[in-house]
């Protein structure tokens, strides 16, 4: 290896003499690679060989400053290597024997952090936003909240530079210098040699875990309490940490993302490990953030392994209809089916739609409100129906809140209504189906009272715990204008009006039978205002009966 | 391709085809017969339909072209074979439906595994010499089915062609098959929205299929649900009814096979392509899976100097698909909008596809926690987590964190019990430092890991360093180590449980808590260090814990060994340089702050050990120009982020962290008197927000820090200037800090110091006061009040305060030297004389600063 590297330099020196021969110089140095596994040899055994390092870093260097661009592009492949070489020279104390590669990094770094024209490089980006239509997707189909999100950013440049030259590297600036170098080389990397990549996970893995044996380390620990003064010779730590910062390994496991799917993945993967280790040692947040990500993509997941196909990509069919039969997947709640979804008339939704045991509690709740004149029967019911709904939907606070206010415009009368009811008949023993449409009822007149009665707000806290429950399973983060806007927008299949009003019609004679003469009358009457209500205002009153229709949903 | 519509437009043959196109194979047999017995010469056609419909809906009870299926494929479909062949005859050319059976035949072939036979009929069908042109329904898509089969078998054949030109050609032909199929079969599923669209009469043949709003009237009595977007599960048995697992695999097997082929440029551009195609409804989630490889493939396999931005030229991507404006009749539609985004580099477009890949991931996801929907919740979650993980590999690198942090807040909804969600919030959270919510996300993690530690160390350090809740981080450190069990990092764990001891003896005003929570923080760093003696930090504590308990020597060592384990670390060379200090050695001192500043020249809290050893050296001279210089330091630091902090304020509401982290991590660890004194911060806060009610005060902008910082330099510059005899100076300086903050009981001090300077005793007086009412456990604040005291007359007060002085810091020698004065003065002798007594017996250990002006460090 070292007479192969010998010749190269040797080689070099000669042409650089003679222009004729640098050109065929340049082209055989391009075809050869096997100079470039030579150097890699020398670096992993520089003990051996400190003269050779330094030749070689100073022919790197003129190699870097050359004209032509395969031998100014030659030395970038050695970075990793460098860095180490470098890093381990200055974590042993041993700076002056690093001199070579410590000029040679500077000199890169200022290469690499100046445009040609001696100006200071800038690598930015606009931060895509989905608000605005690209390439790949269009505004109508993205919900509103994904079409929100990061607004704000729209057009923000992200920048990585500029960076200032330098003309030393110290300890307060030297991880910063690193990371840049490497940033460089990752800007690179799909040109280097594809063996180069394995020296970049060796390298890696020996910066990361270096110090972190357990044998060493207790040797010189044997002088403990001893006298200050005597303990002037410290015994050394054969090879001590290297400090390292977050954002050099975070520029590292991108390196090291490259190798693992470029033909190196059981290394990689093993180097991706150390650095995971040593992140969670240093409690780098962000580091860990990025090593848990590429590790949890690593099993059993969709993105796939690196020996599954090129890049670990590989086809991912949609599951099987059969997994899944159509019974099942209709009650089955996903994100999507929020304010989309109307479930089933008249089946309470518990014992269908899910089967998580909260029966007994319902029940016991439901026989509490048996008890006549109870004022607040019937809220306690929902409420207490609500409250194992929560607790198996987990709603979002805020679209609750958001439904709340709402519907603040008809508590009052729905509870004037209750009293009134309760004023005219005595409790009666079929309390208990009585309270069972009793939601039913008070959907009617949400229908009728949100057109009418939109300004009355005070409610009592009871009952918008009950609208609360009534309202939740559906749009949660929504707030109310734009589940409107929602459900417009999603053209043919949203709910128009007509059929809010079918539904009403629907649903009245069950309410009316089930309730007494005087009640049915007022129901009649609601109905016909439900009517007037929503065709008088279908432009601006759309958000009422869509509230409306949404409360119905939930209920059912 | 057939025309069937040619003549025949029979209604019966109406009802046919669009059966045909939306897939009821069981009508179309029956409707078949019909037409039998209507025209009993179309028995070819007939003959056809019904192979076709055989063939389908075996197909789609069936999973296709696995080995183990093959043999009951074929016996399943012989039937539809015979039909199949029938139509091949003289009568089938003749009726123009010989082309469509040979495709269908190829296509059964490939059902039962006859890859070879498969080809044959593509040759018989002349397959590669179709013309473009406009095409029905169906056949689109037994077109677009016949190429990516014929793909398929290419790539499965059994026998590989020796020689390598033979090889590349049938690559590329290869190649050719799929891209073709992945257009058409874009296309079809176009056309296909767009006819089911249109038609709003089509039947609700099976439930949770519908589409049509107005249906009916009495709909309420039904129990199937509406849908404005697409459930997922219901949408994946319409998916596989339209798309089929043929043109599925096809699709996303085209640019697979391009990067396979090395032909990775090529590639990108076909999931380019594919991804610019106008959505469907069948393609959601094929886009997501799309979507999400595109951007595996930039970020696996492209670095930035070989990327080539999307679109820029109009011929770019494949060399295969040839020229010809015909040809466009078989290419998807476009999405086209004005003012589109289009990416110009790598990470704009990896970005874009994976926000875009999020949003339709999250759409799916499964809320339902009851067990049947275990798999598709699993399978939801697993497509959602993909699109995480790559996001945050994108993203943390621009330290865009909060983009992170937004996303996975989303996630919640739907992450119940997810634990790699979970951790990833609460790290994204601490990322970003919001710390409390942090503490509640990383909480959360704990109970979802019970058997790892690192959930409950990150805790701890929240606690310990932005919280300042020592209690609950100790809590959390004694917890991590329980669940050390693997030993991986026991270590930390012991020593952040000696963190949190040695920060509550600090903070403990009781001598007899003070004295039980520093044995345990000894005991604690020793066996840290112990456990793992590589752990520069750990010796450095223990080092802190000695010198705090002042035992000097074992201090001395111990900071020694930290050096040995890493030579630079500002912290180690800080607490070395008190420690000389401590041990009459300042102008050693003086030297290592000197040479640790050329390895971090912009450390402010060297520079304040240094003017302070400068100051005590009776070099107020150099000691001015140190504080003039970290002044100039402080504006090269901070101005430029306060300025950045100013704009984010201005134009968003939440800002992101636009410097690298690299560079911010230096500036953060500056603080000269940081989180160590808990109570005082917490103090000061409570007084800021009282000053910033105040109408002559406007609060500086940007975070309080750095001001804070400024608040010490222009303190210690007050100091300096009293030294060298120019107190008017020293009260410019404190004028400057007053204008920052006016209510620093440290300002107060400094004033009184100044007024003891000019002998305005009753002034000086007042301010103390100020001071110790500001911050009671302000020791300097009272000893300068008892002194005051002792001068105006007032010894049983000075008494008072010097006592509590010396009970908040019993290693103060000056404390006990003035206590020593009082009681001289009260005529105390034997108490004088052991207080001065204590006084001379301290001085030589006394640090010029004290030891726990060094921040909380750690790394």
């Amino acid at each position: 290896m070292a007479e192969l590297v010998k010749d190269w330099l040797t080689d070099y020196q000669r042409a650089r003499r003679q222009p004729a021969d640098a050109e065929a110089f340049v082209v055989e140095h391009e075809t050869d690679p096997e100079i470039a596994e030579a150097i890699f040899t020398i670096f992993s055994e520089r003990q051996r060989n400190e003269d050779l390092v330094h030749d070689i870093c100073q022919q790197l260097l003129a190699f870097y400053r050359a004209p032509e661009v395969t031998l100014h592009k030659f030395p970038l492949q050695f970075l990793p290597v460098l860095i180490y070489t470098y890093l381990h020279a200055v974590s042993a104390g041993d700076k002056k024997a690093s001199r070579g590669v410590e000029t040679l990094l500077i000199c890169i770094y200022n290469g690499e952090v100046s445009t040609d024209d001696g100006g200071q490089k800038v690598v930015a980006f606009r931060m895509p936003i989905l608000a605005q239509a690209s390439v790949y997707h269009e505004l109508k189909n993205l919900p509103m909240t994904d079409l929100r999100r990061w607004e704000e950013n729209c057009n923000r440049e992200v920048k990585w530079g500029p960076h200032l030259r330098i003309e030393s590297i110290n300890a307060q600036n030297r991880m910063r210098i690193m990371t840049a170098l490497l940033f460089c080389y990752n800007q690179q990397v799909s040109l280097t040699q594809k063996s180069s990549l394995l020296y970049l996970c060796r390298v890696a893995s020996q910066l990361v875990n270096q110090g972190f044996t357990t044998k060493s380390g207790h040797g010189h620990r044997m002088s403990y309490g001893s006298d200050p003064t005597t303990g002037t010779t410290f015994p050394k730590p054969s090879a001590p940490r290297i400090p390292l910062s977050a954002s050099f390994l975070i520029e590292l496991v991108h390196a090291i993302y490259y190798a693992m799917f470029n033909g190196f993945g059981t290394v990689a993967i093993q180097t991706l490990e150390d650095i995971h280790n040593r992140a969670s040692y240093e409690m780098f947040t962000e580091l860990i953030i990025v090593t848990n990500a590429v590790r949890n993509s690593l099993h059993a997941n969709p993105s796939g392994q690196p020996n599954d196909g090129p890049m670990g990509l590989s086809v991912a069919l949609t599951p099987a209809t059969t997994t899944v039969t159509t019974s099942v997947s209709k009650s089955m709640i996903t994100n999507a089916s929020f304010r989309t979804k109307k479930l089933p008339d008249d089946i309470p939704i518990q014992a269908q739609d899910l089967t998580i045991p909260q029966a007994p509690q319902q029940l016991a709740s439901v026989t509490e409100e048996t008890e006549p004149g109870a004022k607040e029967s019937p809220s306690a019911k929902e409420s207490s129906s609500g409250g194992t709904r929560t607790s198996i939907i987990r709603p979002s606070m805020e679209g609750i809140k958001a439904q709340a206010h709402k519907a603040l415009g008809f508590k009052k009368s729905k509870d004037k209504e209750k009293e009134k009811e309760k004023d005219k008949e005595p409790p009666k023993p079929p309390q208990r189906k009585f309270d069972k449409h009793t939601q039913r009822n008070s959907l009617l007149q949400l229908q009728s009272d949100s057109g009418l009665d939109y300004d009355k707000s005070p409610l009592s806290v009871s009952k918008s715990k009950t609208y609360d429950a009534v309202a939740e399973p559906q749009s949660t983060d929504l707030l109310p204008m734009q589940t409107l806007s929602l459900i417009n927008e999603n053209g043919s299949n949203s709910f128009s009006i007509d059929s809010d009003l079918n539904d009403g019609i629907a649903t009245l004679p069950v309410a009316v039978s089930l309730n007494s003469n005087t009640t049915s009358i007022t129901s009649t009457d609601m109905l016909t205002k439900s009517f007037e209500s929503s065709v008088e205002l279908t432009p601006l009153g759309h958000s009422n009966s869509n509230g409306a229709k949404l409360t119905e949903h939930g209920l059912d | 391709m057939a025309n069937r519509t040619r003549n025949n437009t029979t209604k019966v043959e109406a009802l046919i085809e669009s059966c045909r196109s939306e897939g009821k194979w069981q009508r179309v047999i029956e409707l078949t017969d019909e037409l039998k017995t209507g025209s009993p010469h179309n028995e070819c056609l007939a003959n056809f339909l019904i192979g076709e419909a055989r063939l389908e809906s075996y197909l789609e009870e069936h999973a296709v072209a696995a080995e183990s299926t093959f043999g009951r494929a074929k016996n399943g479909l012989a039937e539809a074979r015979r039909y199949l062949n029938l139509a091949l005859g003289e009568s089938g050319q003749k009726a123009g439906i010989a082309l469509d059976a040979y495709l269908l035949l190829a296509k059964l072939c490939y059902a039962c595994g006859e890859y070879e036979q498969s080809l044959e009929n593509f040759i018989k069908a002349e397959l590669n010499t179709l013309a473009e042109k406009e095409l029905t329904l169906r056949s689109l898509k037994i077109l677009a089915e016949s190429y990516a089969i014929k793909g398929l078998c290419l790539e499965q054949q059994a026998h590989k062609p020796t020689s390598k030109f033979k090889k590349a050609e049938k690559d590329s032909e290869m190649i050719c098959c799929f891209e073709r199929a992945s257009d058409l079969g874009l296309l079809y599923l176009q056309e296909y929205d767009i006819v089911s669209g249109s038609n709003t009469s089509s039947n609700n043949s099976t439930a949770g299929s519908t589409l049509n709003v107005n249906a009916g009237v009495q709909q309420s009595s039904s129990s199937f649900a509406i849908s404005s977007t697409i459930p997922s599960s219901s949408a994946t048995l319409e998916v596989n009814r339209r798309m089929g697992a043929i043109l599925e695999t096809a699709l996303q097997r085209a640019p697979i096979v391009l990067i396979k082929a090395g032909k990775l440029q090529v590639a990108v551009e076909r999931y380019r392509i594919m991804l610019n195609a106008i959505e469907t409804r069948a393609t959601q989630s094929l886009r997501l899976t799309l979507a999400r490889q595109l951007a595996e493939v930039l970020l696996r396999g492209v670095s930035g100097t070989i990327y080539t931005p999307p679109f820029t030229t109009k011929s770019g991507g494949s060399t295969l698909r040839g020229g010809g404006a015909a040809k466009r009749l078989w290419k998807p539609r476009k999405y086209t909008a004005r003012q589109q985004f289009t990416p110009r580099n790598q990470q704009e477009e990896v970005i874009l596809l994976l926000l875009i890949a999020e949003a339709l991931a999250v759409r799916d996801t499964v809320l339902s926690q009851s067990p049947e929907f275990k798999q598709a919740r699993q399978h939801a979650m697993g497509n959602v987590t993909a699109v995480y993980d790559l996001l945050a590999l994108a993203t943390i690198r621009w330290g865009l964190v909060q983009l992170l942090n937004e996303s996975f807040e989303k996630a919640l909804k739907f992450s119940f019990g997810e634990q790699h969600i979970w951790r990833q919030y609460g790290l994204s959270l601490m990322a970003a430092e919001k710390h409390a919510y942090a503490l509640r996300v990383l909480q959360e993690s704990m109970k979802l890991t019970p058997g790892d530690p690192l959930p409950c160390l990150l805790a701890s350090r929240i606690c310990y360093e932005s919280l300042e809740t020592v209690k609950q981080g100790l809590d959390y450190a004694q917890q991590a180590l329980k669940r050390e069990v693997k030993g991986l990092r026991p270590s930390r764990s012991q020593l952040f449980v000696g963190i949190g001891y040695q920060q509550l003896a600090i903070q403990a005003t009781l001598k007899s808590d003070r004295d039980s929570y520093n044995k345990l923080a000894l005991e604690a760093l020793e066996r840290a260090v112990q456990h793992d003696g590589n752990d520069h930090l750990a010796e450095y504590y223990l080092s802190l814990q000695y010198a705090l308990l002042n035992q000097l020597g074992e201090a001395l060592s111990h900071i020694r060994f930290a050096l040995a384990l890493r030579m630079e670390h500002a912290p180690c060379l800080h607490l070395f340089a008190l420690l000389l200090t401590a041990s009459r050695r300042p102008r050693e001192a003086l030297g290592v702050v000197e040479d640790a500043l050329h390895e971090f020249p912009d450390n402010l809290q060297l520079l304040h050990v240094k003017a302070h050893l400068q100051l005590n050296l009776e070099d107020a001279e150099t000691a001015l120009s140190t504080v003039q210089h970290m002044l100039a330091v402080w504006r090269d630091l901070y101005e430029a982020q306060l300025a950045g902090e100013e704009e984010k304020h201005s134009d968003t509401k939440s800002g992101i962290h636009l410097i690298h982290s690299s560079q911010m991590s230096d500036k953060d660890s500056n603080s000269v008197y940081a989180a160590s004194l808990a109570a005082v911060s917490r103090v000061e806060q409570a007084l800021s927000e009282a000053a910033s009610s105040l109408s002559s005060f406007t609060q500086r902008p940007g975070p309080r820090r750095p001001w804070m910082l400024q608040i010490e330099i222009w303190l210690l510059l007050a100091d300096v200037y009293m030294r060298i005899d120019q107190p008017n100076e020293a009260l410019n300086c404190i004028h400057e800090a007053t204008q920052i903050y006016p209510l620093s009981h440290q300002i107060m001090f400094m004033r009184g110091q100044v007024h003891v300077y000019l002998e305005q005793w009753l002034d000086a007086k007042q301010c103390f006061l100020n001071a110790v009412a500001a911050n009671p456990n302000h020791t300097e604040a009272l000893r300068a009040l008892g002194e005051t005291h002792l001068i105006l007359g007032e010894p049983r007060l000075a008494e008072k305060m010097l006592k509590d002085a010396a009970k908040l810091d019993p290693n103060c020698p000056k404390i006990w030297f003035s206590l020593g004065q009082v009681m001289e003065t009260l005529g105390d002798y034997n108490s004088s004389a052991d207080c001065f007594a204590t006084s001379l017996q301290l001085e030589p250990s006394c640090p010029v600063l004290p030891f726990t002006s060094i921040p909380l460090v750690f790394e």
